[in-house]
């Protein structure tokens, strides 16, 4: 970050002589609201997408987000023919009935009253060609930590994946990788997080765009957002291997002159998910285009990046992905007392 | 079409049939220093038909036998008249001397190629003298700046040296330097030229109605001459201003035979910084931090007889950025800038016929270098344009009045977009090693052209310029042609009035990508492919150009330019990312463009200036299949501005003293601006425990929004001494934005108190500046 502020403090040195700022009313024409339809969808979960309207933000507060529609008429057209109207299950969300499958030509409009129809497109994806070449787990424990007549024993899950992708030649394919951790509380409560799969340099070895240096110093860079995604430019028709380790400390004991002390527990069941997901070009340009339009907010050496929209006559995005998954479950002790269970030791 | 050229061609063998008659030829100069004289006056007076210098000082005329007089002219010197009986081809050098009469001061546009009686239209001569009067940021002498200051001429954002002619774009501009290409015309983000004006002896713009000798871009053409250096004795000077020093050295080799002209300009603020960036660096971190920018122009003007001159002219000018850290060690080095070389040889084959063969290479290129630990870990990044060139031009003067121009050019591109290196230690996740140097591959192109060029009167109220250029490009096994009309018409209502028609068709086979609102080394310049297809304009002008003696001189011009194949990064696409080609990132489309431009300018006396006022409309279209930008509507072009006034004045009070002011007025900027904003979709490939941006702005076309109104007063002053020791030194104060008019540089929506605001952000407020000046 100091490196990035000094760069941009050399560039515009010489300029910053008097430079200074003021608000000013807004002189433009105020356009009317459009309407916004936004969903991923994927064979995993019925057909999905949220309806709102966009708002004009001079003078909103910044957690206000802009209002959704809940009386639109929503229908949902598979390979050109007519499928089923989306119900609205709350907070501008339609949902339907149908799990679309790879190939599939998902077309949603919507109708709403004072605005044009709007509606997107997309082909959902085929799966990504993955084998598993290992895998493996292992129950560890470390002793030590001693002080004084004080012992801590802690007891990790350990775990190693190994895949192999192999990519489909001359075609333009997009993928992303993730790793996330849900958390099955026995109040019931399901909590998630993302897991650091170690791979970020090895992405920008494949799809340099991750490296640009360029961007980074100039123009606010590439935000974690899209650090996980890779277009298959650079390794088209290769085999790609994975190599992914894991551990996670599952369980902690606490000994005074070896015994061993009694605290309050709860247990988790934990479903760790790896997931290599191939992604329609539409879904990998809203996501990179958001991004560098975030990251270049109020910059002025750069003109405003537009957020990439497949929607005819209004904006967001209506685009797909399909996942390979591959989970491991175990469980987790932490202490009851930890304000939030998913960093029980912290 | 065709027959009307044939006819126009017979109509004018009658007038230049004469029983009996000779041409009387040779070099103006000036007598102090023999620096040639370019466009100096030749007439004469009995026969009242004149002739003027071409760009190396040489002149022709054909009179009839029999006694002429001869009065050789140009503006700041004293005319010098030669009576004598012609009965041969005569050979007449003339040296005039400069005037220091008060009422000869040079002001800019009064020159010969836009006046009443001229076919050419739509151009204008700069002195230089004119370029160092007129006050500027921080004191630096700019000719761009001066050039924004000319109806029909837009400049970029706030204190930019970017040029706009007649809706076009910065990459548009056929920059010559001694008639060699420059690429980049920008230092230090665009807000300096390249041109130093301690090196230049003239400029030439041409916004329209392109003589046929020019081709290659679009909008305008703006032709730069060197001095040639002083052939008697040696001279210099030495400026110090606020942000740069120059030096500048001229003078003989072998006297009156072989001369030089050198000249140096480094700004200095990372000089100044530097102690205090070693005094903080003693526990690690930055060593070493700044940016300067350097010129340096040098040519060597060599006189191998009377019928032969070589010229050497060189150019080198940098940019650069470079940073150091001590601990982690890391090293950022960026440096951008344009290189040039050019060796000319000039022959006067006979007292009717001026051959000028040149050989030249240029080159600009940007490249950024960064290393990180034990210099195993890096990225380069590259990106340029280099050319070699041969071109031969030849002058042709068969009758008096009569002025044919031909040639042809060879150059031998050599693009190399953008091309990133990375060198990575540790693994990587396929089977075999990664090739490390990504982007875009160099692309080679041959492009010729060829030129006939005819100016000629067809009577005496009509005289016409009528050329035909002719270009070819040869890329990626695709061969594109073009055969360019080009017409520019004079006809005299009256002796001081005369109305002008011009037409021109250009090509440009090499384009500019930009995504920045400022020039930066980022910007791409890249040729037409096979899948990028050449621009193209047509541009129709006509206007009134009239004298009032002895007052001022006044045009009014108007204009319609239409532009296709221009080219434009697509939505949210930029030089950034390497994951595409660049041609995979750009859109074509076309533009359209009109305006009215008119110039009152005083050019006597000692009060001179000009007002300048245009009216103009830009726009640009993207809705070719593939290539739509803002939904295929048309959007206003980025610096298209409505109304555009300029007044500047400069008076003399004294051989010691004269002040200069300039006030200009604009429409302000388009901007795309979102006042708009949607909520954003819930991805699944991002973690939203650490980032959730719960809206997205909504830009619903591009250059949507218009800034405030943008105007702005600048003043100047200039003392000037002859010291005891013989030198010359001038102080000169200027005040930029001189009543600190907050102007727009950018407008933004801000954060702030929790709302969402508005806010605009000025760049220059007033700016007072110093500069000092000796010449020796």
């Amino acid at each position: 970050m100091m490196r990035r502020n000094l760069f941009a403090l050399l560039l515009i040195m010489p300029l910053c002589w008097t430079a200074c700022e003021k608000e000013i009313e807004f002189s433009g024409k105020i356009i009317d609201p459009v309407l916004v339809m936004n969903g991923f969808l994927t064979p995993d979960s019925v057909i999905s997408v949220q309806i709102s309207e966009s708002r004009f933000m001079l003078g909103k507060m910044l957690d206000e987000v802009p209002p959704v529609v809940k009386d639109a008429s929503v229908s949902l057209y598979v390979n050109s023919e007519y499928k089923e109207q989306l119900s609205h299950i709350g907070d501008g969300v339609y949902s339907g009935t149908y799990y679309p499958i790879s190939n599939d030509i998902i077309r949603v409009e919507a109708r709403v009253d004072g605005f044009d129809a709007i509606w997107g497109e997309t082909i959902i994806p085929r799966k990504p060609l993955i084998i598993i070449t290992d895998s493996s787990t292992m129950i560890s424990t470390m002793g030590g930590n001693t002080a004084g007549e004080k012992e801590i024993r802690q007891v990790f899950w350990n775990g190693s994946l190994e895949l192999k992708m192999t990519e489909h030649a001359s075609e333009e394919n997009y993928y992303f990788v993730k790793g996330q951790k849900y958390f099955y509380l026995e109040d019931g409560r399901i909590l998630s997080m993302f897991v650091d799969l170690g791979i970020d340099e090895l992405l920008e070895q494949i799809d340099p765009d991750h490296a640009s240096f360029l961007e980074e110093e100039l123009f606010g860079g590439y935000s974690h957002m899209v650090k996980n995604l890779f277009s298959d430019r650079f390794v088209d028709g290769r085999d790609l291997f994975f190599d992914f380790r894991f551990h996670d400390l599952i369980d902690r004991k606490t000994y005074i002159n070896g015994v061993m002390q009694e605290e309050s527990i709860n247990e988790a069941e934990v479903e760790l998910r790896v997931e290599i997901a191939t992604m329609t070009k539409g879904m990998y340009q809203y996501i990179t285009s958001a991004s560098r339009s975030n990251a270049t907010n109020g910059n002025f050496l750069v003109e405003p990046v537009p957020v990439y929209s497949n929607i005819k006559n209004g904006t967001g995005i209506i685009e797909s992905f399909v996942p390979y998954v591959i989970t491991f479950r175990y469980k987790k002790r932490y202490n009851a007392d930890a304000e939030d269970p998913r960093y029980p030791y912290y | 079409m065709r027959n009307c050229i044939i006819f126009l061609f017979l109509s004018v063998i009658p007038y230049y049939v004469n029983s009996q008659s000779y041409t009387v030829s040779g070099y103006i100069t000036d007598a102090v220093n023999g620096e040639p004289l370019l466009s100096a006056t030749v007439f004469d007076t009995l026969s009242a038909r004149g002739s003027e210098t071409n760009n190396y000082g040489y002149y022709s005329i054909t009179l009839p036998a029999g006694e002429v007089s001869i009065n050789y002219s140009y503006v700041g010197y004293h005319n010098e008249e030669h009576t004598f009986l012609l009965n041969s081809d005569t050979i007449l050098h003339i040296d005039l001397d400069l005037s220091n009469m008060l009422e000869e001061v040079m002001v800019i546009g009064n020159h010969s190629s836009s006046g009443v009686g001229k076919a050419q239209m739509s151009a204008v001569e700069i002195p230089v003298t004119q370029i160092k009067n007129i006050p500027s940021l921080f004191g630096e002498n700019d000719m761009i700046k001066v050039l924004q200051l000319l109806p029909g001429v837009q400049s970029g954002t706030e204190g930019s040296a970017g040029l706009y002619v007649r809706g076009g774009g910065p990459d548009q501009n056929l920059l010559l330097l001694d008639g060699v290409l420059l690429y980049n015309a920008n230092h230090m983000l665009g807000f300096f030229s390249v041109f130093n004006s301690d090196a230049l002896k003239n400029v030439t713009l041409y916004k329209g109605s392109f003589p046929a000798r020019f081709g290659g871009k679009l909008s305008s053409v703006v032709d730069v001459h060197m001095k040639d250096g002083d052939d008697k004795k040696i001279r210099g000077s030495v400026g110090v201003g606020l942000i740069s020093l120059k030096l500048q050295l001229e003078g003989p080799i072998i006297k009156e035979k072989t001369t030089f002209n050198v000249s140096l300009r480094r700004t200095y603020f990372d000089l100044l910084l530097k102690p205090f960036i070693l005094a903080n660096s003693g526990s690690g971190g930055i060593n070493n931090a700044g940016y300067y920018f350097y010129d340096m122009n040098a040519k060597i003007t060599h006189k191998v007889s009377d019928k032969d001159k070589l010229y050497l002219s060189l150019y080198r000018g940098v940019d650069a950025i470079y940073y150091g850290n001590s601990k982690p060690n890391m090293n950022v080095n960026w440096d951008w800038g344009n290189a040039i070389a050019a060796l000319r040889w000039n022959r006067n084959l006979n007292n009717k016929l001026f051959m000028n063969t040149t050989a030249s290479f240029t080159r600009y290129r940007s490249s950024l270098g960064s290393s990180q630990g034990d210099e195993e870990s890096g990225l380069t990044y590259k990106s340029g344009i280099r050319d070699w060139t041969l071109k031969s031009d030849f002058d042709y003067k068969p009758t008096t009045g009569h002025d044919v121009k031909f040639g042809a050019a060879y150059t031998y591109h050599t693009f190399t977009p953008d091309v990133t290196s990375m060198k990575f230690q540790g693994g990587n996740i396929v089977e075999q090693p990664l090739d490390t140097v990504l982007g875009s591959p160099r692309v080679f192109a041959h492009e010729t052209a060829a030129y006939f060029e005819d100016n000629f009167p067809v009577n005496r109220l009509l005289k016409i310029n009528l050329g035909l250029h002719f270009s070819s490009f040869h890329v990626q096994n695709r061969n594109y042609y073009s055969l360019q009309p080009r017409i520019s018409t004079r006809f005299l209502l009256s002796d001081d009035l005369s109305i002008k028609a011009g037409y021109a068709y250009m090509n440009q086979y090499t384009h500019m990508l930009s995504t920045s609102t400022v020039s930066f080394p980022t910007d791409l310049w890249v040729p037409s492919t096979k899948n990028i297809p050449p621009m193209q304009s047509h541009q129709y002008a006509v206007g009134f150009f009239y004298s009032l003696k002895n007052i001022a001189n006044f045009s009014i011009e108007s204009y319609y330019k239409t532009m296709n194949n221009l080219l434009e990064y697509k939505e949210g696409a930029s030089f950034m990312g390497t994951s595409a080609n660049w041609e995979d990132k750009v859109s074509i489309g076309r533009g359209v463009a009109y305006g009215v431009e008119f110039l009152a300018q005083r050019s006597f006396g000692n009060t001179t200036g000009w007002i300048g006022y245009t009216w103009s409309k830009a726009d640009r279209i993207f809705e070719r299949l593939g290539n739509v930008l803002n939904y295929g509507h048309s959007f206003p072009a980025k610096y298209d501005r409505r109304h555009d006034i300029n007044i500047t004045a400069l008076h003399k009070f004294s051989e010691k003293i004269d002040v200069s002011a300039s006030w200009v007025f604009t429409t302000g900027n388009t901007a795309t601006l979102s006042s708009h904003e949607y909520r954003a979709a819930d991805s699944p490939t991002y973690d939203r425990n650490f980032w959730d941006p719960n809206t997205y702005p909504y830009i619903n076309s591009r250059n949507n929004f218009r800034y405030p109104n943008y105007h702005r007063l600048d003043l100047g002053i200039n003392f000037h001494k002859d010291t005891s020791r013989g030198n010359h030194r001038t102080w000169n104060i200027s005040i930029y934005n001189a009543y600190n008019r907050m102007n727009p540089f950018y407008v933004s929506v801000w954060e702030e108190n929790g709302k969402k605001v508005l806010k605009q952000a000025t760049l220059f407020t007033i700016i007072p500046s110093i500069s000092y000046n000796i010449q020796f």
